[in-house]
Formats: C-alpha cells, sequence, structure tokens
C-alpha cells in the first residue's frame, strides 16, 4: 500500500496494488480506523474503487499524525486481507 | 561561502552565497556524476568536506532564469551514516555543516534498472521534508531489457515529480534544467514515506506495482562476460593480462612523451642561458622556473594516462571486477578490494594512487592505503635504483641464467610491495583499526563509457594535481635551486670550466652546509656528506638525487655520474680513502630509498586528501624511522656478508 | 524448509530472506536493508570467489559483490 494525493489536501488515498478491491468496505470499517475517526485524527474513511480514502481531521496535519494513520490503514487492510499491505508482490491473495 | 568548506578559496570557482542550492542524491552508478556534468559543464569547483576525507563537487548550473549552485552529494546507498564519512552527507543535508548552507531542494538520481532497491533511498530522501524531484536514468537499458515502468504513474504513486533522463542524448537534461528554477513550485508528498524499513519495503513494492513496473533481464551479456571474467582461474590470467596492459600503455606511452618534454625543456634553458646569460637572472630563469616547471611536467603525461585509463575501466565497470578478484588478497592486509587500484596507481606513481583511494568506502580503509602506498615501487625511484644497482653488481653479472641486476632490481620492488601490505596490515591493526563500515560493491553491467565523461573525470585529476601537487613541487624545485646556487662563488670560480665551476659553488653552497650538518645523523649509514647532499635535493622528488650526484662530482654527464662515483673515496674522517660506494653503503642507501618518504609532492597529496597535517606527519616520521633502522640493519648485514 | 545463512549457501542456488540476524548492530542491519537485503526479498547466488572470498549476489534486480563475514548476518530459507 502507498498513500496519493486526493482530490484536496485534507485527503490522502491508500493505493493497493493488487485486485480484487472487495475487501476495501470492510477494510474502511475496521476498528483502529474507527477509534482514528473517533477521536478526531480523521474526519472520515471511505472505500472507493480501488483504493481507501482517508479525510485528515480539522487541525490535524499529516506530518504529525503519519505513524498513526499509515498503522492504523495497514492493520484495516491487513485484516481483510493477510500480506496485502505488507507482503511481497505476487502473494497477495487473489480472492478477500 | 566560508572557508570552512573550501580548503582553497577561489571565489571565481566556488558558489556564492544568495543562489539556490540543489543537491544532488544518488547511489553509486545510478548515473548522477553524468547528471551533475551536463548540468555544470565544466565548471565544478572540488574541495574536501571539513575534517573528513570526502572529496566535495559542487558547479554551477545554467537555468532558463539564471544560475543555481548544484553540490554533487557523493553516491550511497543509505542516509543513515555508519562512518564520519557518511554523517558528512546527512550533515550537509541537515545544514549542520559549518558553513555549508542546506541546499533548498533534493534532486534524487535513480537508476530505473535498480529501482527495486534505489527506491529505499528515496523514500529516505522525501521523509526529510524538502522539496525533492526524482530523476530516473538508465531509462534505455531498461527497456532495452524487457524492462517497463510508466513515470507519470511513478510521480503520481511517489507524490513528487519524476524526469526521465537519457544522459547520452541528453534527454531530459534541459527539462531538469528547467525545473531546477523553482524548487517551490515541486509536489510535495500529501503523506510523508514511511521511516521503518519494513513499512518502506511494503511502500517501494506498492509504488512500483503502480508504475506498471518490470524488472529488467540480467544482462545476458555481463553475465557471459563474467562468467570468464570472473573464473577463478581465467578471471585471475585476464586479470594480470590488463594490468601487464595497463602498465605497458602508461610506460610505453608515456615515457617518449616525457622524453620529449624534457629535451623541449633543455632546449628552453638553453636559449635562455645564451640569451639572457649565465647571470642571476638568466641562472634563475632556466635553472629554477624552467627545471621547477619541469619537475611538475614531467609527472603529468604518465598521471595523465594513468587517470585517463582508470576511468575507463571503471567506466566499463571492470574496476569493480578487479576489486572482487583482489579483495581476499587485500583482506590479508587489512584493506579492501577497492584499495587494489590504488596501490595499483602507486607503482606509477603515489599521488594519483592516493587520490584513487576516494573509492574507499570505510575512511580508516582509505587512511591505511593513502598512508601505505608511498611504499609502493613508484616511477620516480626507477633512476635511482638504475644508478645504484650499477655500482652494486658490475653490468653482465649473471648467476646462472639469471641477470644479476635485474634480479637486484626485482627484489627491490618486491621488498616494497611487501612492505606496503604489511605497514597497511600493522596500520589497520594498530591506529587505524576497527570499522563499522562493511565492504560491499555494485557489480553493474558492462557499459561502455561516454568519451565525455572519461575525459572530464580524468581532466579533473589532472587538474587538481596540477593545481595541488604541481605548485608544492614547484616551490620544492625552487627552493632547492636557491639552496644549491648560493652563495655564489663568482671570484672563486675565475678561470674554471662551467662543469667545474658549477662543482665548486654547489660544494660551497647552503645544500653543502646542509648537508655537513645532517653527516653525522647519516655517518652510521656509511653516507659522507655527499650523499647527503643528494639527499637533501631528493627531498623535492626522489629522481633528483641522481642529477645532484652528478652535479656534485661534476661528471661530464650529470644524468650518468655512475663512472665517477665509482671511483669516489671518502674525503676526510676514519674512513678517509676508503671507497665510499662500497656494497654496504649502496645497499643502505637502497634500502634508504624504498622506504624514506623523499616526496614533497606526495606529501601534499595527503595533506589534500586527508583534510589535515597529522597523516601526513605520520607518514614521514614512520617512514623515516623505518628507512633509516632498515638502512641501519642493511648496512650491517652486508658488512657481515662481505667481510 | 531449513534456516540458513547466506554465507553458507552454495553457488548457483535462489534462497528466500527470511531475517537480518538480530544480534547484528542496528546501523549494519539498517545498511543491509538498505542494499536489498530485506525479508521476503530472494537472493541468488551468482558466484563465489574461492578462498572464502567475497560472492557476488543478486538481489533486487542488481549485483552485489559482499565478503563472507556479513553475507554471514542474512538468515535465509532452503528448501529440504
Amino acid at each position: 500500500m502507498h498513500p496519493v494525493a486526493g482530490p484536496d489536501a485534507a485527503t490522502v488515498r491508500w493505493v493497493v496494488p493488487h485486485e480484487p478491491y472487495a475487501f476495501l468496505a470492510a477494510a474502511a470499517g475496521h476498528g483502529a480506523l474507527r477509534e482514528l475517526v473517533a477521536d478526531g485524527t480523521l474526519a472520515g474513511v471511505e472505500a472507493l474503487a480501488t483504493c481507501l480514502q482517508t479525510r485528515l481531521g480539522p487541525e490535524r496535519s499529516w506530518a504529525a499524525e503519519a505513524d498513526r494513520v499509515r498503522a492504523a490503514v495497514r492493520a484495516a487492510l491487513e485484516a481483510q486481507a493477510p500480506g496485502c499491505a505488507s507482503g511481497p508482490c505476487g502473494s497477495c491473495p487473489r480472492s478477500a | 561561502m566560508s572557508a570552512a568548506c573550501h580548503d582553497n578559496p577561489a571565489p571565481e570557482r566556488g558558489v556564492a552565497t544568495g543562489l539556490r542550492r540543489i543537491a544532488l542524491i544518488g547511489s553509486p552508478n545510478a548515473g548522477k556524476t553524468t547528471i551533475f556534468n551536463q548540468l555544470t559543464g565544466l565548471r565544478a569547483h572540488t574541495a574536501n568536506y571539513p575534517g573528513v576525507t570526502v572529496t566535495r563537487s559542487e558547479g554551477m548550473a545554467h537555468t532558463p532564469a539564471g544560475r543555481v549552485a548544484v553540490e554533487d552529494v557523493p553516491g550511497t546507498y543509505s542516509l543513515s551514516a555508519m562512518s564520519p564519512d557518511e554523517q558528512v552527507v546527512v550533515d550537509l543535508l541537515d545544514g549542520t555543516l559549518p558553513g555549508c548552507p542546506t541546499p533548498d531542494a533534493l534532486v534524487v538520481v535513480l537508476d530505473a534498472t535498480t529501482l527495486r532497491r534505489s527506491l529505499t533511498l528515496a523514500a529516505q530522501a522525501m521523509a526529510r521534508h524538502q522539496p525533492t524531484l526524482v530523476a530516473v536514468t538508465m531509462l534505455d537499458e531498461h527497456a532495452a531489457r524487457g524492462g517497463r515502468l510508466d513515470l507519470p504513474a511513478l510521480a503520481e504513486a511517489l507524490g513528487v515529480g519524476v524526469v526521465g533522463v537519457i544522459p547520452p542524448s541528453g534527454e531530459g537534461i534541459d527539462e531538469l534544467r528547467a525545473r531546477l528554477d523553482r524548487p517551490q513550485d515541486w509536489a510535495e508528498p500529501p503523506f510523508p514515506p514511511p521511516a521503518d524499513s519494513e513499512e518502506q519495503t511494503a511502500w517501494v513494492r506498492s509504488v512500483l506495482a503502480a508504475a506498471d513496473y518490470h524488472a529488467p533481464r540480467p544482462d545476458a551479456a555481463t553475465r557471459a562476460v563474467d562468467d570468464v571474467l570472473l573464473h577463478p582461474l581465467w578471471g585471475g590470467v585476464v586479470f594480470v593480462a590488463v594490468m601487464f596492459a595497463f602498465f605497458q600503455t602508461i610506460f610505453t606511452v608515456a615515457a617518449p612523451v616525457q622524453d620529449t618534454l624534457q629535451r623541449g625543456l633543455g632546449w628552453l634553458a638553453e636559449q635562455v642561458a645564451d640569451h639572457v646569460g649565465h647571470g642571476f637572472v638568466g641562472a634563475f630563469l632556466s635553472e629554477a622556473v624552467i627545471g621547477g616547471v619541469g619537475s611538475v611536467l614531467v609527472f603529468v603525461p604518465q598521471v595523465a594516462l594513468l587517470f585517463l585509463l582508470i576511468a575507463l575501466l571503471e567506466g566499463l565497470g571492470y574496476m569493480a571486477r578487479a576489486a572482487y578478484l583482489m579483495d581476499r588478497i587485500m583482506a590479508a592486509t587489512g584493506l579492501d578490494g577497492r584499495a587494489f587500484v590504488a596501490m595499483l596507481s602507486s607503482f606509477a606513481c603515489a599521488v594519483p594512487g592516493i587520490m584513487a583511494t576516494r573509492t574507499i568506502g570505510s575512511s580508516k580503509t582509505r587512511i591505511a592505503t593513502i598512508l601505505a602506498a608511498p611504499l609502493m615501487p613508484c616511477s620516480a625511484r626507477l633512476p635511482v635504483y638504475v644508478l645504484l644497482v650499477g655500482l652494486l653488481v658490475p653490468s653482465g653479472t649473471r648467476w646462472g641464467p639469471v641477470q644479476a641486476q635485474g634480479l637486484a632490481m626485482f627484489a627491490l620492488y618486491v621488498l616494497g610491495g611487501l612492505s606496503a601490505m604489511v605497514s597497511a596490515r600493522v596500520l589497520r591493526s594498530t591506529v587505524l583499526r576497527g570499522e563499522l563500515v562493511p565492504f560491499y560493491l555494485e557489480m553493474p553491467p558492462y557499459r561502455m563509457p561516454r568519451l565525455r565523461s572519461v575525459l572530464l573525470s580524468s581532466w579533473s585529476s589532472v587538474r587538481m594535481f596540477l593545481r595541488k601537487a604541481g605548485t608544492i613541487i614547484f616551490g620544492t624545485a625552487v627552493v632547492l635551486w636557491a639552496l644549491l646556487a648560493f652563495p655564489t662563488r663568482d671570484a672563486e670560480t675565475v678561470g674554471l670550466d662551467q662543469a667545474h665551476a658549477s662543482a665548486y659553488v654547489l660544494e660551497h653552497s647552503y645544500a653543502a652546509q646542509l648537508g655537513r650538518a645532517i653527516e653525522p645523523v647519516f655517518e652510521p649509514l656509511g653516507f659522507d656528506w655527499r650523499i647527503d647532499l643528494g639527499l637533501v635535493g631528493a627531498v623535492s622528488a626522489r629522481e633528483v638525487f641522481v642529477s645532484t650526484l652528478g652535479q656534485v662530482w661534476a661528471a661530464t654527464d650529470p644524468e650518468d655520474p655512475s663512472a665517477a662515483l665509482a671511483e669516489a673515496t671518502y674525503l676526510d674522517g676514519p674512513r678517509a680513502g676508503e671507497p665510499l660506494f662500497s656494497a654496504p653503503t649502496v645497499v643502505a642507501l637502497l634500502v634508504w630509498f624504498v622506504y624514506a618518504l623523499q616526496c614533497m609532492s606526495t606529501v601534499a597529496v595527503m595533506r589534500r586528501e586527508t583534510g589535515s597535517w597529522r597523516w601526513p606527519a605520520l607518514a614521514l616520521t614512520y617512514l623515516t624511522l623505518i628507512a633509516y633502522a632498515a638502512a641501519w640493519l642493511a648496512r650491517l648485514i652486508t658488512l657481515a656478508v662481505t667481510t | 524448509m531449513a534456516m540458513t545463512r547466506l554465507a553458507d549457501v552454495r553457488s548457483g542456488a535462489v534462497v528466500r530472506i527470511e531475517a537480518i540476524d538480530p544480534e547484528v548492530a542496528p546501523l549494519l542491519r539498517l545498511r543491509l536493508t538498505h542494499l536489498g537485503f530485506r525479508p521476503g526479498e530472494q537472493v541468488a547466488v551468482v558466484r563465489r570467489a574461492p578462498f572464502s572470498g567475497p560472492a557476488v549476489y543478486r538481489i533486487c534486480d542488481y549485483d552485489l559483490c559482499l565478503r563472507q563475514e556479513h553475507a554471514a548476518h542474512v538468515i535465509v530459507g532452503v528448501e529440504q
């Protein structure tokens, strides 16, 4: 997984290199991400067609929250598709 | 600009303040220096970073909107420092290096064929929160070997600008140049790349997948060539052949050029003497100025050729192979494969040898190599050895099929080479012990180097030799001339012919007084003040010993004084009347020349390359002590054997 | 799967990196990682120099020469 710029500075999209993307919806609802929304770090998390979109909470900065957000996204993706966020290329399960 | 950053502040060459500063970062072999050369042309300025043995290279790039200063940061695989030398790169980027302002932006040069490794370096650079641009090189080679890469997709995945650059055609250089003007407009990654190495790995894989990256096939030709060149047996055979050809080229091509140069300068000196006269001005011009310039120029053909061949072999990729083949042997000396090139060059001259140590990653290995290099039997020792061996062994003496003079020469070369190895080993296990930096070496595919890069790289080395060593050699030559020619003895030499008059002046010169003053020091070695005078003369360069002795004995041919020397006897003291150049004295002299650091240009280059007087001082001390002790011992042994 | 050290893998073999020896100094560990010796990567032993000299490894699509003493820090898995 890697982050790319969203439509505005407060939005970052997490690209996952492998299809299928069906698990993204479930990942968006993962506890680790919900916690970040609850404490205001994130304003919201959405599953798009090929990526997970995170929106930054008000008066927060990506630089300061990078490690926590990354860890949560990673945990969420790993929970749905083990190995997809960190494993070597090609080890990603073809079905989630 | 601050003096701390420059050994020799040269305002027209140094980088002015107020300009935008761009740092070029990249792994070795990524093509970073080629991009640097294309951006800055011949306007590069080199110096040492303060306190370390790392060369700093900066230049000016002319951009559409004006000029920017470009800094060629030493090639690195990682921005986490393991040694003081590597720390310099980090400090430079942090702006904590005294006198070196923080760069305003970073350009990360990545080789497309090794992107899976080098993106880690990009991640480390991007984590620094400075405007960053990625320049991807070797795209042509990548495609030719079946690789794939979507540059716009890579830019999107990285979140920073990406420029594809193909240096041979200059493609992409203009775009890069144009972008250097406005780093404030460069795309910023929305989210910093991970610092943790496991997450970095995941990030790299993901970015590559998004950029549709397909790794190139291994270069089949390189693999096939390596099967021979790195073969345990054939690799060694080819290596010896390459080295043989290397020295053959240096000596056969450079020697006639050097002879021509010397003849030309000799002719010029005669013209000056004829037209200006033999008075002070004439003697100063013909002997000090032209002689001094000559003693610098005589090195240049050899040094230039050496650098040219090294740059060529490096560009082809053979130097990495040579280092691989030699690493096991070099490891026994406490050095590594990279030190081999420096030791090899030192066979011709320690000056380029010491300059060639720049490729050595570990600074302790590098300094040990620099300190051992002067022991390698350089070509300046050759005329001295030829003269002395001629006095020791009558020509034509044979032991069976072996020619005795040749054997003696060979023994001197072996003694020098072995001593260099032993002293490196001793240094590495004492004052220069340890070091964390591992020895690793990328084996790039064989590539045909560009003529321009080879010429640029050897030219910058020659220029540095002329500027740094040249001034010292010239200065020493002028001072020595004055010591040998003063005080003038016009009244005493009236009526004497030219040769005897100059012999008279020499015997009563300041240098002779110096020789007499140090006579007691060298008395145990069997040297009298006239030999000491030769040693004083040889301080500038070893081969001067031969011509100084020639002048002392007023031989008709000062370049071949051996006939006069064979007749020489001690003038006074307990040995008066005995032959001066007896076997024990000649052996002691030979051994002295094997070890003594009688070369001011080497000292000057040591100072330049290590950035302090500490190491040249250590080298002078330990080599002089060893030279003295070994010469004394050699004299005793020869005495015992011959009587 | 059995674990061994990269320095002990015969020439011509392709193995998967499992870990960098945790005993190794952190900076050396990091450097090996930056050179491409990362868990999960495949590494091929291209050739070895005689007399326990260095070896050439193919890792991350490039050839790297590394001494035995440092290759010993890389723990790899081999098929039984």
